[in-house]
């Protein structure tokens, strides 16, 4: 689904952080709750909103009673918590292939249009096998966010590449 | 995909354009666009039986409840087309015998289902004007009235046709195969295309004359001399359709559904829909090769399963009402239930995970109270929390953090004297100046050790360098003697910097073993400030020096020059001193001012005037005297 920087040692460049769930869970063996920031590389045109290297967020949690309702406790609490306890935040179900049910989670912005910041879901029980275990006896959500999107939301940011132009009059308004 | 809703209400009643929409976003299929009561909307892979009108209608009427007004799969079929009435070939006399082709295969798995029927005595002439209405509003060109009858059944059954001139097919035969490396044939978009090893085609006695899935063959096709047509609904297999299709680089409608999966019992009912807008005087009965019928295992499991994943309390009678909403028959057998999914979801309903989303879609995904997750509290990643506490800690002596591209050139690894062999190369880089991965820096050095590196200009490297020892210490992290290094003078060339630059890389994995450091406290950073656009036009500076009574304090005084206008876009104190010779108790301040238009170039004139303005508002308030 996207496009991918190939090596020429025959790896490739992670597209998401996604890539990390099943590694980390055999050195961390469940129950566990896990959170991986990195970086993510596109083989896209940047523009404003387009970066070909940037920053996403993956979380998820197996363990024995894990459900959608936990789930989604997690995502608007999150989201509370960065954007203030008025932000109306509304989930939809969507398709990602590692999840089942998985669904987008949106934020209503000032202009009153609804905008996607988060991917999420129940993992998908060949997932779990992936990762060597019982998918009858665990249970995990997993949710993956684009930090840099966030970053823009909350501050008002219109161009992602400002992140990496380092220019001084920009970090200079962070202090 | 384009959803005229006045079609799709020839299938079922719907509300409101606005509300059938809501709906659908939250059902999972969100809105692109709203038009001219065209719904246009993305559907996800997993999908594929709603790709079609008939397919989306028949989700709506699961959502709303409202009755199926058709059910395409229930079509009677006339009785050539139906295959239950064991026609012989001398059959009916009010279907005359006519002549069938000859049809092969290769293998089965190439084409699971294939069925043909032979349309004789067609006119060709445009379509009816409702048809050419329909095909216009999803995007499509009107070209005659078979080429149109394909299409527009493909668009509303999902299922896609091609039709063949009878005439141009040597020897009435057809051979389904997978080409040999390095076959042509021209496409009916003119285009020459030379094939692998690996594309299903068509061939009568003598050469290729479809791309099976994709596009017709230019020396088959239907045009004004058509009279007799060989009409078929096929099925073929969706991996090596998706292989062609990225081998050629071609994407059409029907490759697209065929990429993800048909529904079976959808290929006699399209025929028939076809059948009857061509018209023909006189037609075949229906030749149906079911090649590879699809499995359908049936799914079992408790019926607790679904409120307990869901996390949520569910009624039986409601579970099974919406169960049964998905079109699956059910079966229950004391607590379990056993579930056959329906022709047009094998691929999508599979597991117990897939019936719960369903039952959580028709719920409302809106409706799911959410659950409190419960501590502990989870333990922070040590190298995280050590490499945080640093860069705030820098922060607040004055430095910024920055992030830089990952990649560099040829000539970047050359300058920073990396071997390239050493250096880790694209295969496919956005640019010959984006090849390589940067070596330093905790991204992507062989040996992969994070590090913290800090530059500076080399009169500020003496404090910097006392200040992290002293913070060394206080870490309790001992033998550590961190110390700058001049940053090579071909680099500073390079990039045509004058001035003397040091740096230092602190390996944070090294301290952190070196130190005996237990806990470290982690402040959440509080960011202030709304980011403003930085302009694409040139700023205007100016200096201001005031002297001013000594007890003004000079943030105030800032904030007062930034206020007297939108375009100062900053006030930087860069100086302030007291002396006598200004007078008992005063100082003075001098000031940088940046003076900025978002939109447009700034005049002199402008400048001149807010700079007076400034100056008259400092002499009012703070009795400034201005140098």
């Amino acid at each position: 689904m996207q496009d991918t920087f190939y090596l020429n040692d025959g790896r490739l460049l992670r597209t998401h952080t996604s890539a990390m769930q099943v590694k980390t869970v055999w050195q961390k063996k469940p129950p566990c709750r896990i959170l991986i920031p990195g970086r993510v590389f596109r083989h896209e045109a940047t523009d404003a909103t387009h970066e070909a290297s940037f920053f996403q967020l993956e979380g998820f949690a197996i363990e024995k009673n894990l459900t959608l309702a936990h789930l989604k406790w997690v995502l608007e609490s999150y989201l509370k918590h960065i954007f203030g306890p008025k932000i109306q935040v509304k989930i939809v179900p969507h398709y990602y292939p590692f999840v089942e049910p998985g669904m987008d989670v949106l934020i209503k912005l000032k202009n009153q249009k609804w905008l996607e910041v988060l991917g999420a879901g129940m993992i998908h029980p060949k997932v779990l096998k992936n990762m060597k275990l019982d998918s009858e006896k665990w249970r995990g959500f997993a949710f993956g966010l684009g930090i840099d999107r966030l970053v823009m939301l909350k501050h008002g940011i219109d161009d992602i590449r400002l992140f990496y132009s380092n220019d001084l009059r920009f970090l200079k308004q962070f202090k | 995909m384009k959803y005229p809703i006045s079609w799709l209400k020839e299938f079922v009643d719907l509300p409101s354009a606005q509300k059938t929409a809501e709906i659908l976003d939250s059902a999972g299929f969100a809105l692109e666009g709203l038009e001219n009561e065209i719904l246009d909307l993305e559907i996800t892979p997993n999908r594929p039986d709603l790709l079609s009108i008939f397919g989306l209608s028949r989700e709506l009427s699961f959502f709303l409840e409202n009755p199926l007004k058709l059910n395409l799969l229930e079509l009677p079929l006339s009785p050539p087309l139906n295959p239950s009435l064991k026609l012989r070939v001398t059959g009916n006399p009010s279907f005359p015998k006519i002549k069938m082709p000859q049809i092969k295969f290769e293998e089965n798995f190439l084409s699971p289902r294939f069925a043909a029927v032979v349309l004789e005595k067609v006119e060709i002439k445009p379509s009816i004007p409702e048809i050419t209405r329909k095909l216009e509003a999803v995007g499509k060109r009107a070209i005659n009235n078979v080429v149109d009858a394909t299409n527009y059944v493909m668009w509303e059954t999902g299922q896609p046709l091609h039709a063949f001139d009878a005439a141009k097919i040597k020897g009435f035969s057809l051979l389904v195969r997978k080409s040999k490396e390095g076959e042509k044939i021209i496409t009916l978009d003119g285009v020459e295309r030379i094939l692998g090893n690996e594309t299903i085609v068509i061939t009568d006695n003598e050469k290729i004359i479809d791309l099976a899935g994709l596009m017709g063959g230019e020396n088959s096709g239907v045009d004004a001399t058509t009279t007799t047509v060989v009409l078929l609904a096929a099925i073929y297999d969706s991996v090596l359709i998706r292989r062609t299709s990225k081998q050629q680089n071609l994407s059409t409608d029907a490759s697209y559904r065929f990429e993800r999966g048909l529904d079976y019992q959808m290929v006699l009912p399209a025929l028939e829909k076809a059948r009857e807008i061509i018209q023909p005087k006189n037609y075949s009965r229906v030749l149906d090769f079911q090649n590879q019928k699809p499995k359908n295992p049936k799914i079992e499991f408790a019926l607790d399963f679904i409120p307990d994943f869901l996390g949520l309390r569910m009624r039986k009678e409601k579970i099974l009402n919406f169960l049964e909403r998905t079109g699956s028959k059910i079966k229950e057998e004391n607590k379990k239930i056993v579930l056959t999914p329906p022709s047009w979801r094998l691929s999508d309903l599979r597991s117990k995970e897939d019936f719960a989303e369903e039952v959580a879609r028709f719920y409302g995904y809106e409706n799911i109270l959410s659950k409190k997750l419960t501590r502990p509290r989870g333990k922070q990643n040590p190298v995280f929390l050590l490499e945080n506490y640093l860069k705030q800690f820098l922060d607040k002596e004055g430095l910024f953090e920055t992030i830089t591209s990952p990649f560099v050139s040829a000539t970047d690894l050359l300058i920073l004297e990396f071997p390239r062999e050493q250096a880790i190369s694209i295969a496919n880089p956005l640019s010959s100046e984006q090849q390589y991965l940067r070596p330093t820096c905790n991204v992507f050095h062989p040996k992969e050790e994070k590090e913290l590196l800090i530059l500076l200009e080399t009169y500020l490297s003496e404090k910097i360098e006392l200040i992290l020892n002293r913070l060394m210490k206080r870490l309790k992290i001992e033998n550590f003697n961190l110390k700058m290094t001049n940053v090579p003078p071909a680099l500073l060339a390079h990039y045509k910097i004058r001035r003397a630059f040091k740096y230092l890389k602190i390996p944070l994995l090294n301290i952190f073993q070196e130190s005996k450091l237990k806990n470290i406290l982690l402040n959440e950073p509080k960011i202030k400030g709304r980011y403003r656009p930085i302009a694409k036009f040139p700023p205007v500076l100016r200096d201001i020096s005031i002297v001013v009574p000594g007890k003004i304090k000079p943030d105030v005084v800032s904030k007062t020059i930034k206020k007297v206008d939108n375009l100062i876009w900053m006030v930087e104190l860069f100086d302030q001193y007291q002396s006598e010779v200004f007078g008992e108790q005063k100082k003075s301040l001098a000031f940088h001012l940046v003076f900025q238009n978002p939109k447009e170039t700034l005049t002199d004139e402008r400048v001149e005037e807010i700079f007076d303005k400034v100056k008259k508002v400092l002499e009012e308030k703070y009795q400034a005297l201005i140098r």
